[in-house]
């Protein structure tokens, strides 16, 4: 059987600058790794480890210092249209605009995305993930779950080839936990990727694992 | 040939989807700002020189006595000067307030960074910021007006001399839109303190005339020292363009200077406010 990989981390590194200490700090020495479809990753390790920095690194938020990151053959470095349109990021802190509400919200991204029909997927997603009650209100009124909720729709909403997450099922409920669980079991079986970052292996059933802090050219 | 009109067809959508979403960019972040609470705010701050005006007015002496001592046109331009001098204050007030919340407190920037180009959000926004200026002056000429009717005084002003006033007030305020984009850009590439996004257009607006004026006034600095501030330079532009016309032929080399200042400073503090943008990161907090 032919493996196809789709996503190539190259002996990346990353530095972080803080101005106002004046100091360096390398957070990624040296990575090399690979992920194919249809597989879902782990990236598990205590804060600091750099987990969340590979996460929105792959996610195009942050640019590696050293080394490349290609995803389906684009690199990161370009954020083209392209790959974009391939990534779903749901950070570990979702925040929205207050007086939107989540439909608005999610109408306002997927037109920026350029879904046909954004109101209509919107609604559905809104629905799949139990916000169907709350989709007209203000998010600002919305529990630290229920924002929760919507960034994963917001993650979702372009139906993404790599789906990226941050700390997924923090602040979640068991039953949406469980929900969650069987989605991503569901969405990886499409061939899609899923690449989640988290402190606790638990409910990542089925997830390779990689553990953080990587030592140099791991 | 194929390769040509692949990359043209790219290239056309490429433009076609830019523009479109810095729409979708400029009509969300518009509506998100000027229908809320926020734009009570901003009304708020459109008094404030109208008030100033009539206090002023009150304390000098009557209208009347003005006009007959100094004459219609004098009492027109020292409408439009009062006008633009004051809303230009204002609009300063209002970029350091609107574009912070554009920019360095948009709360959803992790979502949008990932989802859409940079550069399509931080035209979209600066739009944005441009429009609601000019919403805002558009009200500030709206409380004048009001003034006047208060007073029962009739409005001795012509469309075209309004819109001249306008027109030289929206120009001089890109220099406070684009140096408080510039100061927000600024926190959000190098994560500084978030006070510095409203401190870097106080310390240009506020405080260094305000060192500039008083050096002048304890005899420290001659008037040449005026150049450097922008007040002085909005003065004498709103002034030229009220003057007649042998008076403005004395000037118009002062007022190409001061356009040219206004102008430099304008595409540099873009320039930098976008390289700052496109390349920051937005990490965890720490």
């Amino acid at each position: 059987m032919k493996i196809l990989t789709e996503i190539h981390v190259q002996h990346v590194s990353k530095i972080f600058r803080i101005w106002r200490a004046g100091l360096k700090v390398r957070v990624i020495d040296d990575l090399s790794l690979t992920v194919s479809r249809g597989e879902s990753v782990l990236l598990l390790g205590p804060n600091g480890s750099g987990k969340s920095t590979l996460l929105r690194m792959i996610a195009t938020l942050l640019m590696p210092s050293e080394g490349k990151i290609l995803i389906y053959g684009y690199n990161t470095r370009r954020r083209s249209r392209a790959l974009l349109n391939l990534l779903g990021f749901m950070p570990e802190e979702c925040k929205f605009h207050i007086g939107i509400s989540g439909l608005t919200f999610l109408c306002y991204l997927g037109k920026l995305i350029g879904i046909r029909e954004p109101k209509k997927r919107a609604t559905e997603i809104l629905d799949d993930f139990g916000l169907k009650k709350w989709r007209n209100i203000d998010t600002s009124v919305y529990s630290e779950g229920m924002r929760q909720r919507l960034g994963l729709c917001s993650a979702l909403l372009n139906e993404p080839k790599v789906l990226l997450l941050d700390e997924p099922y923090n602040n979640l409920d068991q039953e949406m936990r469980m929900k969650l669980k069987s989605f991503l079991h569901k969405y990886v079986e499409n061939d899609n990727i899923v690449i989640a970052a988290s402190h606790n292996e638990e409910h990542f059933t089925n997830f390779r694992e990689i553990r953080f802090p990587i030592e140099k050219g791991e | 040939m194929v390769n040509v009109v692949l990359f043209l067809r790219n290239f056309i959508s490429e433009t076609w989807l830019s523009i479109r979403n810095c729409f979708i960019v400029l009509k969300y972040d518009t509506t998100r700002y000027l229908l809320s609470n926020r734009t009570l705010f901003l009304l708020v701050f459109c008094f404030v020189p109208t008030l100033l005006y009539v206090s002023f007015a009150g304390q000098t002496a009557s209208l009347e006595i003005y006009l007959h001592r100094n004459g219609y046109q004098w009492f027109v331009g020292y409408v439009m000067q009062i006008y633009v001098t004051f809303a230009y204050i204002i609009n300063i007030l209002v970029s350091i307030v609107v574009i912070q919340e554009l920019f360095l407190h948009e709360s959803a920037i992790e979502i949008l960074l990932s989802s859409t180009k940079r550069f399509e959000l931080f035209v979209g926004k600066t739009v944005t910021a441009l429009i609601v200026l000019i919403v805002t002056s558009i009200f500030t000429w709206i409380a004048c007006v009001i003034a006047f009717i208060m007073w029962q005084q009739d409005l001795p002003i012509t469309l075209d001399q309004f819109l001249t006033a306008f027109l030289i007030l929206i120009i001089v305020s890109l220099v406070p839109l684009t140096i408080t984009i510039l100061g927000n850009t600024m926190v959000m590439k190098f994560r500084s303190l978030s006070g510095m996004g409203s401190g870097f257009p106080i310390f240009v607006f506020f405080v260094i005339p305000f060192f500039i004026f008083s050096s002048i006034y304890l005899g420290f600095a001659t008037e040449e020292i005026l150049e450097f501030s922008t007040y002085f330079r909005v003065f004498f532009i709103t002034n030229f363009f009220l003057m007649t016309e042998d008076e403005r032929l004395v000037t118009s080399v002062d007022v190409t200077n001061a356009f040219t200042f206004f102008g430099i400073i304008t595409i540099l503090a873009m320039i930098f406010s976008w390289i700052f943008f496109w390349r920051m990161e937005t990490r965890k907090k720490e």
